[in-house]
This record gives structure tokens, sequence and C-alpha cells, in this order.
């Protein structure tokens, strides 16, 4: 093979690395959301969770669309305010589902309040461009 | 009066023209499985998480008898299954669609007797605007007792 095979030979290789790339990009939230592959679980949203378990606002903030000075301000207070009241024990990713950008995952979350009493509820979380735009 | 001239491939061209579309076919499948490996590995995955899980278990009967009631339209069915005290909240979870095309459950976990069922709907607004949102009942045994 001359140099000119060569090229031609990396130049083939290169169309179907690219192609692959640019197929798992955008094949893989769709798959993932036929529950073949994955769980649809967005890191947004298990950044989201992990901030409100570790009672971090800052994670909050961060992953809550144009949020006002005040809106942050409280939120700032309720994190003081909760801070030490409920011990998380665990926290389960039910599952999700992600359609033409806008995802839904809903997690189980298990906590001790101050009184040494459990509870356990679901959160859904929906995101919109990777930030959590509701949250029940 | 010249012969016209016959030019025969040398052999070792020959045979690698009819060797040439599968070493291309074999080089363009290498670099679409490299391809699709590295988008994969490049992916951002969720971050660890340092709590424990709860395993996953299967849809509760009245779980399902619910999701049918909303995907078929069918009030009755849904009045049946759920408390009125429920229906609010359930409202409330559904809203804003009015519409519903899918609902599809996406997993269940059980803790101390209550299993917290989840769903995801896709449906659309008043506006026509295509939306998805989510609901969890909260059972136990054949009853829901709550929706989230």
């Amino acid at each position: 093979m001359g140099p000119g095979g060569a090229r031609g030979a990396i130049s083939i290789l290169f169309i179907g690395l690219l192609l692959g790339f640019i197929l798992s990009s955008i094949a893989g939230p769709l798959v993932e959301d036929t529950g073949l592959i994955g769980n649809g679980e967005s890191p947004q949203a298990r950044t989201y969770m992990l901030g409100l378990l570790d009672n971090d606002p800052d994670s909050l903030a961060a992953l809550t669309p144009g949020r006002g000075i005040v809106a942050r301000a409280m939120q700032l207070q309720n994190a003081s305010d909760a801070a030490g009241t409920n011990t998380p024990i665990s926290l389960t990713y039910i599952g999700g589902r992600n359609l033409s950008g806008v995802t839904v995952n809903i997690y189980a979350i298990e906590v001790r309040n101050s009184r040494g009493r459990n509870t356990f509820f679901p959160l859904a979380l929906t995101l919109v461009g990777g930030k959590v735009v509701r949250r029940e | 009066m010249n012969e016209p001239a016959v030019v025969v491939p040398p052999k070792a061209e020959a045979s690698s023209r009819s060797f040439a579309p599968a070493v291309v076919l074999a080089l363009f499948v290498l670099g679409l499985v490299a391809g699709v490996t590295v988008g994969q590995a490049t992916r951002v995955r969720p971050p660890v998480s340092s709590y424990p899980v709860l395993p996953l278990t299967s849809e509760p009967a009245v779980g399902a008898l619910v999701a049918a009631a909303i995907a078929n339209d069918d009030a009755r069915a849904l009045a049946r299954s759920v408390d009125g005290q429920l229906l609010g909240p359930l409202g409330e979870s559904l809203d804003p669609i009015v519409t519903v095309f899918e609902v599809r459950f996406v997993g269940a976990v059980e803790k101390s007797g209550d299993t917290l069922s989840a769903y995801v709907v896709q449906g659309r607004d008043l506006q026509g605007t295509q939306l998805l949102v989510g609901y969890v009942l909260r059972v136990r045994g054949d009853k829901v007792i709550g929706v989230n």
C-alpha cells in the first residue's frame, strides 16, 4: 500500500470514527429511553439530589435556572435552618424518561429526623437543558 | 496495420482491486466501533452517591390499574382505583397535562410495607405543548395511600 492508499485508509477510519461518535451522542439517550441500555438517570439530577441530601445550597443554586437574589437568600436560610435536622439514610433512583430535551427523573429518599423517626418519600425532578425546573 | 494494444493488469493489482471493498468496509466498521466506544467513554456520568440504594421491585397491580385509567382517559376506573382525597394530589401531579398520550411505569421500591411506584406521563397542555411529568403512588397492600 502506497502513501495514497494509507491516506485513504486513514480517511475511511476517521469518517467511521466521527460517524460512530455522532451516532453514539445522538442515539445514546434514545436507546437509553427504551430501557435496553442504561437507566436514563441524568448526571445533573443526581448532583441535585446529592446537594439536597448533603444540604449544599450552592449545588442546588447551580442547577436551578435564573433565580433572583431573594430566592437564593431564602434557599441559603432554609439550608442553614435544616442543617443537622435530617440524616439521609438512602437514595434510590427509581427511574425516568427523556423526551425532546425534557428529562423526568424520580428518586426515593429515606431520612431520619431529629426525633429519630424514619421517613420514606419520593421526589420527581423535571429537568430542561440540565436545570431542575420542577421538583415535587 | 497496428494491432490494438491489450493491457493486461498485473496479477497483484487485480487482486488488490477485488479486495478493496472488503478493506474499506472493515476500516469503516472499525472506525464506527471506535467512535461509539469513544462516545460512550466520554459521556458525563452521574456522580457517585455515598448513600445506600434500595432494590427495585415490581409494579403493584393497583398502580397498573391507575396508569391504565389515566392512559385510557377512563375517569370511572380512576375513581374506583383511587380514594377521593387522593385525586386532588394526583391532578396536581399531572398538571399542566390535559391530554395524555402515554403513561409509562419506570420503577418501584419497597420499604417497610410501603411501595413507591413511579410513572412518567407524556401528554400535552392546553396550549398544545408536549410535556413529560412524573407521579408516584404510595401503595400499601393493594391500596393507594398516597400520591406525589
